[in-house]
């Protein structure tokens, strides 16, 4: 695994409003890896998604993406590499009304790409995902595994080399769910580097690489934590990150802390939109 | 596409930034009218707000310009040639008089076409020998020159106009508010007024005539008859002259001193059609109100629009974010609301255009008058809804552009 670095986190921290949603984070993703982001709610996943998508700037630290130092660019800058670079799944799909293929064509919409090149790849993709059949029908008449499933078609349009998938299946059931994670793993075996953020230790632990979230710090990246923990470069060993033992994750109840147990825990989206 | 999926082989510590590309103006228009086409129902009753605003100005304008279009072409048919000349008041104030040759005068000026007259007699006219003398229900007496048909322009509606022979016998034509007055339907043998102490037989009635209206309220007989039955003195009232329309300025500048030679301060020259006119257009006032409550109706429409934006904005931030994640730039989003706001006020603006038009074909037709939209006042009416709509959505895309991604994505 020495294929080049896509992302590049350097001692990134961010904070809202005086809360520290992330600390010192190190994390590098390679080109086409497939790694999961896990952790309770509130312990910083989407803020280390947002940042890793170039949504947001950290407060410090360094991240690059695609060789670009963010610091570097400006605004209009960093949508154009997010276009060229990273596509989104997200959790609600966010698929917008109207016929499937034009939701999908959509993905190149801010590239400069011609209608009509957007609509033969829209149609390409969707055949690739198994959604040959729906390509005339409207996005609200399809399953919610469906639903998803288009959202990745047309996150992945522009053949982009990284898929952050927000919680891709929390809002399916485990069948559609499987489907949707098998969608995943066909792209990253054509080569894409995709990273799933996911608050179910079961996803986490069935891909080849997991990252733990907890209180806004990396507490275990199996990437690091192979053979010789404290030697990789990316991520050194320090008093405030602490690179815990790969025995502890297994058990499950340690991801649930009492205040991550209420109305916000798996419907978080949903409320706040 | 400036960024492949590896990009370069050279490991540049700085490669250039990626630039965002431009979008098509199809695909604003198209992102634009998407996000119309999800809400109908709020984008009808906003769009209706600029539809009235410009309708009502359109209707202003249109119902304005058919009405005086109505007049041109009246006046058209009846002739803006038309002057007319009467005596005005003497120096002492006294009435005065013009001088019996008036008429063969006039008619020697070079671009003069016809001239002709008519002149009041003391007379008055009554249905019967029975009604008080007191009762002559403001109907006047005028001796009429025979030509005087077709120097105004006026028509015979029933019975014949004076001719060579009932001229000069006790023969009137009536006027038709004159023909009302008395109770005179149809012309005949056996239709006799009390006219001047002995009885007249009506020959013709006349239709109104809106360059003479004097002419309506007038019971007319022969020029000699009136000389001879009424003890008429002969000199005319009114000289009624058809000029070369070219000539029209020239000949009502020389047409006092021509027709009252001796005092020609004593000559008052109109032209009908102008008094006419003026009438018409003191309806401006009230088109200038009605322009006004248009205009009030519009920027109330621009408000509502800017209001259905922010709305827009605030509801969709899902979306934003959703764009800003699939590579918009800030400019983009703005564009994308701008082009919604123009469109959703474009829709109002062309629909006002239709519903003024409507309004005003139905009150023109009700009127009688030809449908007249003028072309500016659509290209206006479009073009102000455009300025419109670029106001309201300014503030509502630049708040859009504002959010950030991660805000939107909450």
């Amino acid at each position: 695994m020495t294929a080049r670095p896509l992302v590049e986190l350097v001692g990134v921290a961010k904070e809202y409003g005086g809360v520290l949603a992330l600390r010192d984070a190190h994390l590098t993703v390679r080109v086409g890896e497939l790694a999961a982001v896990v952790g309770p709610s509130g312990s910083g996943k989407s803020t280390l998604l947002t940042i890793m998508g170039t949504l947001s700037r950290p407060t410090s630290g360094t991240v690059r993406v695609a060789g670009h130092d963010l610091d570097d660019l400006r605004d209009r800058e960093l949508a154009a590499l997010r276009a060229a670079t990273i596509g989104f799944v997200f959790q609600q799909f966010h698929l917008g009304p109207g016929p499937v293929l034009d939701a999908v064509a959509d993905g190149l919409l801010y590239q400069g790409t011609p209608r009509r090149r957007r609509r033969a790849l829209a149609e390409q993709v969707l055949h690739r995902l198994g959604l040959g059949h729906r390509l005339g029908h409207d996005t609200h008449q399809l399953s919610g595994g469906e639903k998803q499933r288009v959202a990745i078609a047309r996150a992945v349009l522009g053949d982009p080399p990284l898929l952050l998938a927000d919680e891709p299946t929390g809002a399916l059931d485990s069948r559609a769910g499987a489907v949707v994670m098998e969608a995943l793993y066909e792209l990253h075996r054509a080569g894409t580097a995709v990273i799933v953020i996911t608050h179910n230790p079961d996803i986490a632990a069935s891909l080849p690489r997991e990252v733990r979230l907890r209180d806004g710090r990396i507490e275990y990246d199996s990437a690091c934590a192979a053979p010789v923990p404290a030697v990789a470069q990316e991520a050194p060993a320090r008093p405030d990150t602490p690179v815990t033992d790969p025995e502890h994750h297994r058990s499950n109840g340690q991801f649930v802390r009492p205040d991550a147990i209420g109305p916000r825990h798996p419907g978080r989206r949903e409320e706040d939109s | 596409m400036t960024v492949r999926r590896f990009p370069g082989k050279r490991r540049s510590p700085r490669p250039s930034p990626p630039r965002p590309a431009r979008m098509r103006a199809a695909d604003m228009a198209r992102v634009g009218a998407a996000g119309l086409r999800a809400r109908p129902t709020r984008v009808f009753l906003s769009a209706l707000g600029i539809a009235i605003g410009i309708a009502a100005m359109i209707a202003v304008i249109g119902v304005s310009a058919s009405g005086r279009e109505d007049l041109d072409r009246r006046l058209d048919a009846l002739g803006t040639d038309l002057l007319t000349v009467s005596p005005g008041k003497s120096l002492g104030g006294a009435a005065a008089s013009l001088p019996a040759d008036a008429v063969a005068m006039i008619g020697r000026i070079g671009p003069v076409e016809a001239a002709s007259a008519i002149g009041k007699t003391a007379a008055k006219v009554y249905r019967s020998d029975r009604i008080p003398e007191a009762e002559s229900g403001g109907i006047g007496v005028y001796a009429a020159r025979l030509d005087l048909l077709d120097t105004v322009g006026a028509v015979v509606t029933r019975g014949t106009w004076l001719n060579a022979a009932t001229h000069t016998y006790p023969a009137v034509v009536l006027g038709p508010k004159a023909a009302e007055r008395l109770g005179v339907h149809t012309p005949g043998p056996q239709v006799q007024l009390w006219l001047g102490e002995r009885w007249f037989t009506v020959v013709g009635i006349l239709a109104a005539n809106p360059l003479a209206p004097e002419l309506d309220a007038a019971a007319l007989v022969g020029w000699p008859a009136a000389e001879r039955e009424l003890g008429f003195d002969g000199h005319p009232t009114t000289v009624y002259t058809r000029t070369e329309d070219s000539a029209v300025l020239d000949v009502q500048a020389v047409l006092g001193a021509t027709a009252n030679p001796a005092e020609p301060n004593e000559v008052e020259v109109s032209r009908p059609s102008d008094a006419l006119a003026a009438q018409e257009a003191t309806d401006d006032t009230l088109n200038g109100l009605f322009l006004g409550l248009g205009a009030t109706a519009l920027l109330v429409g621009g408000v509502g629009v800017a209001n259905t934006m922010v709305i827009s904005v605030l509801e969709r931030r899902a979306e934003i974010g959703l764009r800003r994640a699939l590579g918009a730039t800030r400019g983009h989003i703005r564009v994308q609301f701008l082009a919604e706001s123009l469109l959703l006020s474009l829709l109002g603006g062309v629909g006002g255009v239709f519903l003024g038009m409507a309004a005003t074909t139905g009150y023109a037709t009700h009127q009688g008058w030809p449908t007249v939209v003028p072309p500016w006042a659509m290209a206006g009416g479009v073009a102000a809804t455009l300025v419109i709509g670029a106001v309201a959505g300014l503030y509502p895309a630049v708040r859009a552009a504002r959010l950030a991604p991660t805000e939107a994505l909450a």
